[in-house]
């Protein structure tokens, strides 16, 4: 019996939530790295989960929920790859994202009609294989779309983000990663893993506002 | 070989006149003066040589356009286009005159008389003024119908006294020029035949010259054809009407197979095709169908028009259905092999990225997928803009020295102020950094004079507020540090 186990744990295809090393099936190359150092060790596989659905999880605006994802998508911007914004919620504005870093070449910006039309959207920049990330505020989304979103992400290697309230963390979501954000007093942003591949960390405090490059600043080397 | 001109000394204004009320004055500048108008602006005592400025002056509810020879072009090509139905041979002489070889169609249209009466009334009838010249070759048609010379000549022998007559007024030269052979004594044509060759062609260049010559016929004047840009335009009548999409996509299906049999005949491609669905009563609806880049593929065409589909409901039985093809641009045909040795993994994205967008945009319409660029201005809800997809832009470099918020608001929103100090929902914000002030915009009409400060309430929330300085001095709320 024992021995039957073992042999199976050693099944390639086989993924162990107890080692914090990630599975052959989500290699490290896939993992993206947030850019600040307090999320990435606290993130199994060092940052976000590349070809995979993310869910940020908040209820106000302005608390530092896109400075979380600046550098990261800073850096993918100038991968050969575009970035896709579908359905947000104010208008992206050029010259801030340029001076947070991002080629915005290779940004494209999508206001569906509707939120099926928004969730088509996601799930069709997702799958393209041309978009590094896709972020989306979709209005509704409910576990089957999100099955959907998360096969898309993995077949177009595209990393989702998805921007939701904390209302949704009660439901149940196959995202490979949740965080919530909780609103910060001054400069710190609290953000809880509620779901990740491998053991969560604790509660981590991140500092968006001072690390964050505001002014135009040189774009974060590639990764090798 | 006989030409014979259509000069259409009107079409500076002509090709504006088309599209609006002809009740309308009309006049057209270039550099600064007026070089042409209507019926309704001459009246109004609008003359050539005068300035916008004082023409807008006597007439304030007038039409005012700059020349633009690229419409004048476009006009010429459609009239180049008709004008095929009077001869096989049409070309393009530039800016406004078309040549025709008519020699062949004498015996068609029973004699040079008959002929010009038909071309006569077909341009009464299409709106335009001409001028015609006939002649042995096309250049002295050309200068004859300038000069409105508008007796044939058809004996080659004929042509050098008739164009000896003409005066130098006509030649389709710099004033520069003009004025270069009245400083030497030209009235005419002839006194420049008479100069002495080697001089002349010293004070005058080689060209006049050879034009000259080539009026003459002692020099070969060839031409190149006026070819009909090509195009698609095919309508089918289905057997009976039906609101059951399923059965029009057969159909629909065999347009495209004609269109994409065409564009390879014509080794073009298209970007943009219309799709109409003519109903029993009504408008029909209508199938915008965009590419990025020119195509050819059926597939690829049928899958986009298949994302159009997706979202449509029918208003009702649909009789006939019709596909007219925007431009062909041309589009040789591709050897892939070479392509894909070069930089396949880099041409594969580019074509992944183009189907997604084109996906998108059939499926949403364009107006909903948009790229995003920089504007310099100060005014920050004018510092950026949406431009579609498709389009090469040139990004400018950042101008962003202070902070600005990624979010921003499509309207300012008034933030209440209970005494003086505003708030955001409902929390009290603590002012963190500014002003700066943004004061712009005073030759447009949408001038500023705001008081811009960094914000933020007691829960961290990182707002962008300011200060009208102008009427009840309110706060406003127009970005979001997300």
């Amino acid at each position: 019996m024992e021995q039957a186990i073992d042999q199976l744990l050693e099944q390639p295809g086989i993924w162990r939530a107890s080692a914090r090393h990630p599975s052959p099936v989500h290699p490290a190359g896939a993992h993206v790295p947030s850019g600040f150092s307090a999320l990435d060790s606290a993130l199994p596989g060092g940052g976000f989960p590349g070809s995979a659905l993310t869910e940020i999880l908040h209820d106000e605006h302005g608390i530092g929920e896109l400075r979380l994802v600046m550098p990261a998508l800073a850096r993918l911007s100038r991968g050969g790859r575009w970035i896709a914004m579908i359905a947000p919620p104010f208008v992206p504005y050029a010259p801030a994202l340029a001076a947070q870093g991002i080629d915005l070449s290779r940004l494209l910006i999508i206001h569906p009609a509707d939120s099926p039309q928004a969730l088509w959207s996601v799930e069709q920049a997702l799958r393209s294989g041309t978009c590094a990330a896709v972020l989306a505020w979709p209005s509704r989304c409910d576990d089957r779309s999100l099955r959907r979103l998360q096969l898309a992400a993995e077949s177009g290697d595209s990393m989702g983000l998805l921007f939701r309230s904390q209302a949704a963390a009660s439901e149940r979501s196959p995202a490979a990663l949740r965080l919530t954000l909780d609103e910060s007093s001054g400069q710190r942003l609290d953000i809880r893993i509620l779901k990740c591949r491998g053991i969560p960390a604790g509660p981590i405090e991140l500092d968006t506002w001072s690390t964050t490059p505001v002014r135009a600043q040189q774009p974060l080397p590639l990764e090798g | 070989m006989l030409w014979l001109c259509l000069h259409f000394y009107h079409l500076p204004v002509e090709c504006f006149s088309g599209d609006r009320d002809a009740e309308q004055p009309l006049f057209i500048s270039e550099a600064g003066r007026i070089i042409g108008c209507n019926h309704q602006a001459r009246r109004h005592g609008i003359q050539p040589d005068m300035t916008p400025t004082a023409a807008r002056a006597l007439v304030a509810h007038g039409h005012h356009h700059v020349r633009d020879l690229e419409r004048e072009r476009h006009v010429l090509e459609r009239l180049a286009t008709w004008a095929g139905r009077f001869s096989p041979r049409v070309s393009l002489q530039a800016p406004a005159a078309l040549l025709l070889e008519i020699e062949g169609s004498l015996r068609y249209f029973q004699g040079l008389e008959p002929l010009r009466q038909r071309i006569l009334e077909g341009i009464r009838q299409l709106g335009h003024r001409i001028t015609m010249g006939i002649a042995p070759t096309p250049t002295a048609a050309w200068l004859l119908a300038r000069a409105g010379d508008e007796t044939p000549v058809t004996a080659r022998k004929a042509l050098g006294p008739r164009l000896s007559g003409l005066s130098v007024a006509i030649l389709p030269v710099e004033q520069r020029m003009t004025d270069a052979l009245h400083g030497l004594g030209c009235e005419t044509i002839g006194d420049i035949r008479a100069l002495p060759r080697a001089g002349a062609t010293r004070r005058l260049g080689q060209g006049l010259l050879e034009m000259l010559q080539r009026a003459h016929g002692e020099r070969p004047d060839p031409r190149e054809n006026w070819q009909p840009p090509a195009s698609f335009d095919r309508q089918l009548q289905l057997m009976e009407a039906t609101t059951d999409l399923d059965m029009l996509r057969p159909e629909l299906q065999r347009l495209i197979d004609g269109l994409c049999i065409s564009l390879r005949r014509h080794d073009a491609g298209v970007r943009r095709l219309r799709f109409a669905l003519h109903h029993r009563q009504g408008r029909p609806t209508l199938l915008p169908v965009g590419v990025l880049a020119p195509c050819r593929d059926a597939g690829h065409l049928r899958w986009l028009l298949d994302r159009r589909l997706d979202g449509l409901t029918l208003s009702g039985d649909v009789t006939a259905i019709h596909l007219r093809a925007g431009r062909f641009h041309p589009m040789p045909g591709t050897s892939t092999a070479l392509d894909l040795l070069d930089e396949g993994r880099e041409r594969n994205v580019t074509d992944d990225w183009h189907r997604l967008v084109e996906t998108l945009n059939s499926r949403l319409g364009e107006a909903r997928v948009h790229r995003l660029a920089i504007h310099s201005e100060h005014r920050p809800e004018k510092a950026w803009a949406y431009h579609p997809p498709g389009s090469a832009l040139q990004q400018k470099a950042v101008p962003a020295t202070v902070a600005r918020p990624c979010w921003l608001l499509k309207q300012p929103v008034l933030l209440k102020s209970p005494r003086g100090k505003p708030e955001y929902e409902a929390r009290p914000l603590l002012l963190e950094d500014g002003p700066e002030r943004i004061e712009t915009g005073w030759w447009d009409g949408h001038d500023v004079t705001r008081d811009y400060y960094r914000a933020r309430t007691r829960r961290g929330q990182r707002v962008w507020i300011f200060r009208d300085r102008r009427g009840q001095r309110h706060w406003y709320l127009h970005g979001i540090f997300a």
